[in-house]
């Protein structure tokens, strides 16, 4: 690695290496030969090259891990089943279909689609683009669609390069597209597992789930294994039609020293809902993206997350809510917990735009600093373009409250379970909101766990 | 008569018009324009200056040449870029001589100027009108020169010195080299570089040990002549134990072109002294379609140097097209406290991205941020602040309040707060909301035979209050005023 002090060199030469492993993997992705897909990975390598890596002169990276993410140049991972992958056991109890993918490609041996109902298609990336291209092209492909997303953005001043990357590499990822007012009864667990590695090795995902009116659906997204040296960009893109309901789970249950970036872009028409909940927890460097666009009138947001970060750990967290439409609602709520020498940093903003008049939008962000060496960095935005709205946003750091672990102790609990009672209390609030119930004891299990790493950490 | 009672009169009779668009017809000094170091060797011949203050702006011109194209370009505001090559740099109303030796000496149309202004440069007429008010001695800033400073003497009774920077860096070299440039260095930002090179005048405040300045000090700003800009100094230094209140006000005239006021002002509070510095902001905001109007860059900052120091802001922001305006606070001494309270309004097409930085350094320092946000027309309005806490600054705290009035539907407020905690034993809390003038509110007021302005204006001004309540008593009623004014046409 350069010195830190040649910024320019260093992402330059990491720059050079995406090319490189472009131009290497670019006959071997799926869909290739397929005309639109090929110009469509083209295009959106060049609009990446255009952009740039991600450098903290760009606002929405100020505060991200931009040094582990360009620090080295990780390559895309070739297919290599040689190897065997430990896969982790499910994580949902219960019926529910499972897809497994190992190193950014789908491992049938290790999934469980299950037999979704009429209506239902679960499938991969790559399965789709080998039999219907045209189905897929709706969905990533669109070059107009496209053009219009990034023209839609002309006010965050850069786009999204590390969108385009996945764009131009994804090599796999799941597919669940649901007909009209058809609901998937089990949830669907997806799984990525990635390998640990000696040599820096990039995996781009794309998820792609689209619900017709009044569809309904659970999705947990899990990402494990991994080590230091492992770079995972994934990219979940959704549509939510008229009237229908997605719950979305993302979490982090693998290695705590890799490098994570995923991005959730959801669109929602007339009435549709998304909940949404995030956990990341690292050691390593997390950045993770929630961009609603509240596209019709009477859509509802939920985004909610949490973030734990130990040793020297960074986690990143952005939340993008546009209201473009009247009576739209959305609520955010983020808690943080930061130990150790870790960097956490939270930005979301609420966005309204002139016609969204009757919008109702909150956001809540609190972060603990476990002791002195950490660091949290919280930007919460409004921005308002109409009158007829009610926003609001708070943020507040701190540490455990002392009265509070005065109160416990005066109990008879030890300072240590104290402790981890506050913090199971402090983020138990936004795992609770989790609507289905395996997907939320899911979730608390693997916080509980995480906790308990913070926990042992610090005491 | 009371400055602010005058006024108020005046702007009473007023019907929605900028009031102060008036220019006055003097004769004045310009030098030519556009900027090299010729025109800095130009400011500072003519201000008669050492050759350490002409070095010290050479420096930071150089530093401006190093930051060219480096305007900030995060700020929420729009304009065309400026081509400061086609601005003048110096303009001064044209003496005789060296200068006027007593107010009977100076030009009787620029008295004429600050009467109409409300401002009373004639001390006896500030007696006549503030009685039981506390007294007010104004420090008058005509285009780039100081024109006349009243009470001085009777200040200097009690060590306290306040003069033009001018004169101070004449009279007390040690002060002013000790401190200028000492908050906000020359090359701090791409504005305050360029108001280091070529800073015409402004208002220089030292409070000796001990002492409370026992009356409020003011400077008076104005920028009269045509293509040019308003580059004022203010250094204010409170020494240990004593305590100063200070505020400033502007106006300008209408014109259709924009003119650029480019203010650096610094605040020093050593141990155990307190500062408030209160601004009201109506410089010519341009007209409905956006023509003309005021470009406000301004870079204030105040560092509470001693431990139990203290610093207070607090501003209301009428006028200007746009406004770039950050006033901060360096909370370095132990236990030492920073405010800041803001009223912004931009209604027309004013643009304003406002707030403040509070920067926590020592141990047990507390800070407050109460910003209230008023859109209105096709204004926009921004909120953008910063709270760090050091990593060893322990026990710091910081409250943080942001709500955005919006009136129509064609007005922004946007709240941009960053937040930056290094150490864990901090609390900081932030809060912002954003919400319209309710139906009810409107129907309520009218039900009581108020008409709408009137009790927009009343809304408006209980929307404000937590800040107003924080101005010196003579201003907070003009500041009330100036709202309901600013506001006018806005419903309806």
């Amino acid at each position: 690695m350069r010195p830190s002090s040649q910024p320019d060199t260093m992402t330059d030469a990491w720059l050079a290496g995406q090319r490189t492993a472009f131009a290497a993997c670019r006959d071997s992705l799926p869909g290739s030969g397929t005309p639109w897909v090929d110009a469509l990975r083209a295009e959106a390598f060049r609009q990446f090259e255009e952009d740039g890596p991600p450098t903290a002169r760009i606002e929405e990276w100020r505060s991200g891990p931009t040094a582990a993410l360009t620090g080295q140049v990780f390559a895309p991972a070739a297919p290599d089943g040689a190897r065997a992958a430990a896969v982790p056991a499910p994580y949902l109890e219960g019926p529910r279909h499972r897809l497994v993918f190992v190193d950014g490609r789908f491992s049938p041996d290790h999934s469980d689609a299950g037999e979704p109902p009429e209506g239902v298609r679960l499938t991969t990336l790559s399965a789709l683009l080998a039999e219907n291209p045209q189905a897929a092209r709706d969905l990533i492909g669109d070059p107009d669609a496209f053009a219009e997303e990034r023209l839609s953005r002309v006010t965050d001043r850069r786009p999204q390069a590390l969108v385009a990357l996945n764009t131009a590499l994804a090599s796999d990822g799941a597919v669940l597209l649901i007909e009209d007012g058809v609901a998937l009864a089990h949830p669907l667990e997806v799984v990525h597992v990635a390998r640990e590695t000696e040599e820096p090795r990039a995996h781009h995902l794309r998820t792609l789930i689209a619900l017709g009116a009044g569809a309904r659906a659970h999705v947990v997204e899990v990402h494990a294994g991994g080590s230091a040296g492992v770079w995972t960009n994934h990219v979940t893109d959704i549509a939510v039609g008229a009237g229908a309901r997605l719950e979305h789970v993302r979490a982090d249950a693998g290695s705590e020293t890799a490098v994570h970036v995923n991005v959730a872009h959801a669109r929602l028409r007339a009435g549709a809902a998304y909940a949404g909940f995030v956990l990341a927890a690292t050691g390593g460097a997390v950045r993770t993206e929630t961009r609603l666009s509240l596209e019709e009138p009477g859509a509802d947001g939920e985004v909610n997350g949490v973030c734990l970060a130990r040793e020297s750990g960074h986690i990143d967290a952005l939340t993008r809510l546009d209201h473009h439409a009247r009576e739209g609602t959305s609520r955010q709520l983020w808690r943080g917990i930061f130990a150790d020498t870790a960097r956490g940093a939270f930005q979301g903003r609420i966005r309204v735009l002139p016609d969204a008049s009757g919008t109702n939008a909150a956001l809540d962000n609190r972060n603990l600093l476990l002791n002195a060496g950490a660091r949290a960095e919280s930007k919460p935005e409004l921005e308002i373009l109409t009158d007829d709205v009610a926003c609001s946003h708070a943020s507040a750091t701190g540490e455990l409250d002392a009265d509070a672990l005065f109160y416990l102790r005066s109990r008879g609990l030890s300072e240590q379970l104290a402790r981890a009672l506050l913090m199971e209390a402090f983020t138990g609030a936004v795992a609770d909101r989790i609507a289905h119930e395996g997907m939320r004891e899911f979730v608390r299990r693997l916080v509980d766990d995480r906790l308990h790493a913070l926990g042992s950490a610090t005491s | 008569m009371t400055p602010l009672r005058e006024t108020v009169e005046t702007v009473e009779r007023a019907s929605g018009e900028y009031r102060y668009g008036f220019v006055t017809d003097i004769e004045t000094e310009r030098a030519p324009t556009g900027l090299n170091e010729e025109i800095v060797r130009f400011i500072s011949a003519k201000k008669e200056e050492p050759e350490w203050l002409l070095e010290w702006r050479l420096k930071a011109f150089r530093m401006w040449l190093g930051l060219e194209n480096r305007e900030p370009r995060w700020a929420n505001v729009h304009f065309p870029k400026i081509d400061f090559q086609e601005a003048c740099y110096y303009a001064a109303p044209k003496q005789e001589g060296d200068g006027p030796a007593s107010l009977d000496e100076v030009d009787p149309e620029l008295l004429r100027t600050y009467e109409k202004l409300g401002i009373p440069l004639r001390e006896q007429e500030v007696l006549a009108g503030v009685a039981g008010a506390g007294n007010v001695a104004v420090d008058a800033v005509f285009d780039s020169v100081s024109v006349a400073t009243t009470f001085k003497d009777k200040l200097a009774e009690m060590g306290v010195i306040f003069c033009p920077i001018s004169e101070a860096v004449r009279d007390h070299p040690e002060l002013v080299r000790k401190y200028l440039g000492s908050v906000v260095p020359q090359g701090d930002n791409f504005y305050a570089a360029l108001n280091s090179a070529v800073f015409s005048d402004g208002s220089f405040v030292y409070v000796p040990k001990g002492v409370q300045c026992p009356m409020e000090l003011s400077t008076y700003f104005r920028i009269n002549a045509q293509g040019t800009g308003q580059f004022e100094r203010t250094l204010i230094i409170a020494d240990e134990g004593s305590r100063v209140s200070y505020l400033e006000g502007c106006t300008a005239p209408q014109r259709d072109e924009n003119q650029l006021h480019a203010a650096v002002v610094e605040l020093v509070a050593l141990k155990d002294a307190e500062i408030k510095y209160s601004t009201v902001q109506n410089w010519y905001p341009g007209d409905a379609e956006g023509k003309g109007g005021i470009y406000n860059f301004v870079t204030k900052r105040g560092a509470c140097r001693g431990a139990d120091s203290k610093i207070s802001w607090t501003q209301v922001e009428t006028g200007s097209a746009i406004t770039w305006k950050y006033p901060s606070v360096l909370l370095q001494g132990d236990r030492s406290v920073g405010e800041f309270y803001s009223v912004a309004i931009s209604n027309l097409r004013q643009q304003a991205d406002t707030g403040t930085k509070m920067i926590h350094l020592g141990r047990d320092t507390r800070s407050t941020i109460i910003s209230k946000g008023i859109s209105a027309g096709r204004g926009q309005q921004t909120y953008r602040g910063l709270v760090r806490v050091q990593p060893k600054a322990g026990g710091a705290r910081n409250f943080t309040q942001c709500d955005s009035l919006l009136i129509g539907d064609t007005c922004g407020g946007h709240t941009v707060p960053y937040i930056d905690v290094r150490h864990p034993g901090a609390e900081v809390a932030h809060e912002a909301t954003t919400s319209r003038i309710s139906d009810a509110q409107l129907f309520y007021c009218r039900q009581r035979g108020l008409d709408p302005e009137e009790a927009v204006s009343m809304i408006v001004n209980g929307f404000c209050r937590d800040v107003l309540q924080q101005l010196p008593m003579e201003f907070a009623v003009e500041a009330q005023k100036l709202l309901g004014i600013s506001l006018e046409g806005a419903v309806g």
